[in-house]
């Protein structure tokens, strides 16, 4: 028997747009969760099947996940001053990612993803920040062409007092690739000086594409200070003149714009060979990653 | 001790009279085949529109409760009024009017208005039209401002009615708007004919007198080539502790190259639930500006929406949304780029204090075809208090690559470097506090006449109180 993966938006609306959540049948087993802690270096860990995880405090923990119609299951627990990072590079297809996270006082927690290619991926990603002065700062990018599905839902909730989010989101939309982001940060009484800020930025290069951006703030505190920002649109007809005018084919342009726009989430890996494999999954072997980067 | 600022509710003793009803002029209340049929032949429908209004019950009947709104939970329909029969015939001159139907328009100021600033006045009370008159020099020039059921029945305008009634928005968009189709009543109709340019304002204003009733009038307005209109809607209500219904409907039509600025200032009494409906259709390198100030209601859904059908047609949404004690006010804006080269800018400001919740909601949809077209999105929310909720819930779908969309979204509370500043410039704390708030309105007032302009602001009546520490 199935059970059911299900995204809910923290905040429903107009049904006829279409991103009031989505769901997929699951194995009805899932695998015990295993932990990851203790360790000083980074953990690579690679995914190619159903896999539950918990990663506790000091943990920087790099997730490769190649499944097909695979369940995966993420909790970071952040206890007191403790940091933790958490890298996925999705390039899997029909993967289903779960990801739970509790920041306690000064906690802090890194959350990169990068999505490429991978069809019908779903991503729903909750953020508990309880504690005074918790940051979550999270990079998300994502390249998407051929037939793929993106869904991500990403539900920052801020209790703690002081607490700090920031999300950088940055995506390349190309072909008959559609894409669904939810951003929502979520201010709840007794966030008194808390802090959030949530930008999306898409190219979208070809007119078959869908791209629906949904930044949500929710505030019932009086004394915080949000933002949301979202750009959606095409290439800068001036940007590709100025390439072409220096011989380089537009074909050749347009991939080193989508790739350039990803190498700013890409460099917040923070490890070389990660790095290098990314951009490798992104075809480009002919450089360092630091070049690429800069 | 330190002591919040205090900002007041908006003062609505302006509002809150009201006059009995007398009981042989209710409808009984409820919603059945049998009460359309009751109002369909007070008001002397062709056979078209009595179909279509049982049609539009059927479907009312058949559709749900949007599930994401604030919760109409208190809404009893069963005991809802839709229809009070008119103490008077429609009138064109103001001294025909019924003496408490004219004193409570005179309280108003709508007598006042239409001498110093309009080119025409409608006024509806309860479910009918009571007066409606347009200035000589304006008619001359081919304008038809009137109720919409003399239109309805002139056989100049019957069919253009029945071709554009409920094309834009039909029974079938949602409940309300299911609702509205079954139980209308009363509404203007105008129509401005290709190159005229009004350049004062037609006003219509819609009070809701009766305790636990519905109003549901439709407004009607076909701008064609070549032309301009500015039409301003105001409305009220006195305040019963029983629920009252506004469902009403809007729909323009904007022709080629014409202007049309639709105007609101919205005070229904906090036992109201606002659920209207409104929406334009914009041909080539037409322009529809909406300007929408939101007061009152006990719950809001209001998202006026634009949809540009034609080469560079332009929306603009200049809004402000201030929800107080007890009201749940869920505003915003949906915009349909559907033509090449299309251009839309939505601007809205909202103020939550007392308990009282805020939502901005919007949809910016591009589709395929709308290449080159161009959308920005601006909201700023501002939290008075930490027990009312502001809420921001913006969708963009874009469906090609050749558009530029942008949004951006800020919510906080009063700046202290901004009351420090004004302090330094001479300011007591409570003056400065007072005056950032009522510039924070500022992007609504100015798109303003300034006869309403004064109004807004004297709804808005921003009064500091209380010691500051």
């Amino acid at each position: 028997m199935a059970t059911t993966f299900r995204i809910q938006p923290a905040a429903p609306t107009f049904r006829w747009l279409g991103v009031n959540g989505t769901e997929r049948n699951l194995p009805a087993q899932l695998p015990a969760p295993v932990r990851i802690s203790g360790q000083t270096a980074a953990v690579r860990v690679n995914v190619s099947a159903d896999a539950a995880y918990t990663v506790t405090g000091g943990q920087t923990v790099i997730m490769d996940i190649h499944a097909a119609q695979a369940y995966l299951q993420t909790h970071l627990q952040a206890d007191a001053g403790e940091k933790i990072k958490l890298v996925q590079i999705f390039h899997g297809d029909a993967v289903c990612s779960r990801l739970t996270a509790d920041l306690d006082d000064l906690a802090e927690v890194e959350l990169v993803q990068i999505y490429l290619r991978g069809s019908d991926t779903v991503s729903d990603n909750a953020v508990n920040m309880d504690g005074r002065k918790s940051v979550f700062t999270s990079y998300i990018g994502y390249l998407q062409d051929g037939d793929s599905q993106l869904d991500i839902n990403l539900n920052v909730v801020q209790r703690g007092k002081k607490s700090a989010s920031a999300t950088d989101v940055r995506g390349v939309l190309r072909e008959r690739a559609q894409k669904v982001f939810r951003g929502t940060i979520d201010f709840q009484q007794g966030a008194a000086g808390a802090s959030g800020a949530e930008r999306e930025d898409v190219l979208l290069t070809d007119e078959t594409v869908i791209n629906k951006t949904v930044p949500v703030i929710l505030c019932a505190e009086e004394d915080v200070a949000g933002t949301h920002g979202a750009t959606v649109g095409q290439l800068d007809a001036r940007e590709i003149f100025y390439l072409q005018s220096r011989g380089i084919p537009e074909a050749q342009i347009r991939e080193l714009i989508a790739q350039t726009k990803l190498g700013g989430i890409i460099r917040h890996i923070g490890d070389a060979e990660t790095e290098r494999a990314v951009w490798k999954l992104l075809g480009r072997e002919d450089a360092d990653a630091a070049e690429l980067e800069s | 001790m330190k002591q919040k600022t205090q900002v007041a509710d908006i003062d609505r003793s302006l509002y809150d009279f009201r006059y009995e009803e007398d009981a042989a002029d209710l409808l009984a209340s409820g919603i059945t085949p049998a009460i359309i049929r009751e109002i369909s032949e007070e008001k002397g429908d062709p056979e078209w529109m009595r179909n279509f209004r049982l049609h539009s019950l059927e479907i009312f009947a058949k559709t749900e409760m949007p599930p994401w709104g604030p919760s109409v939970a208190g809404l009893d329909l069963d005991n809802i009024v839709t229809y009070i029969r008119p103490k008077s015939r429609m009138n064109t001159d103001w001294n025909d009017v019924p003496e408490n139907i004219k004193e409570t328009f005179e309280r108003l100021g709508i007598p006042q208005a239409e001498r110093e600033s309009l080119a025409g006045v409608g006024a509806q009370y309860d479910s009918e039209l009571v007066y409606h008159n347009v200035r000589k020099e304006v008619a001359e020039s081919g304008v038809v401002y009137t109720d919409l059921e003399s239109a309805m029945h002139d056989p100049r305008y019957a069919e253009m009615i029945r071709t554009h009634f409920m094309k834009l928005v039909p029974p079938t968009d949602h409940k309300f708007a299911a609702l509205h189709g079954a139980v209308w009543s009363g509404g203007s109709f105008v129509y401005v004919p290709a190159g005229v340019r009004l350049e004062i304002p037609l006003q219509s204003y819609f009070r809701l007198n009766a305790k636990g009733a519905g109003q549901f009038e439709h407004t009607l307005i076909i701008v064609e080539d070549d032309a301009y209109l500015h039409f301003i809607e105001g409305c009220s209500a006195p305040k019963y502790y029983e629920a009252g219904l506004h469902a009403g409907c809007v729909e323009l039509y904007v022709g080629k190259r014409s202007t049309l600025r639709y105007s609101t200032i919205e005070n229904w009494s906090k036992n109201m639930y606002n659920l209207n409906t409104k929406r334009a259709v914009v041909a080539e390198g037409g322009r529809i500006e909406w300007v929408s100030g939101s007061f009152g209601s006990h719950v809001s859904y209001l998202y006026p929406m634009s949809i540009l059908n034609g080469r560079g047609a332009h929306a603009e949404f200049t809004g402000i949304t201030f929800a107080g004690k007890g009201q749940n006010l869920d505003t915003g804006a949906k915009i349909l780029h559907n033509a090449p080269e299309t251009s839309s800018h939505i601007d809205t400001k909202s103020i939550s204090k007392g308990g009282g919740i805020s939502t901005f909601r919007s949809a910016v949809t591009v589709a395929e075809k709308a290449i080159g077209s161009r959308s920005s999105v601006s909201c700023e929310s501002l939290m008075l208090d930490s027990i009312s909720r502001s809420d921001t819930v913006p969708v963009m779908d874009i469906r090609t690559d050749k558009a530029d969309i942008g949004h951006e979204a800020k919510i906080g509370r009063i700046s202290d470097d901004a009351v420090f500043y004004l302090m330094s410039r001479g300011l007591d704390e409570q003056s400065a506090r007072a005056m950032i708030v009522s510039g924070f309105a500022d992007n609504v007032s100015k798109e303003l006449p300034l006869e309403y302009a004064m109004e807004m602001n004297n709804l808005i009546r921003l009064e500091m109180t209380g010691s500051i520490g």
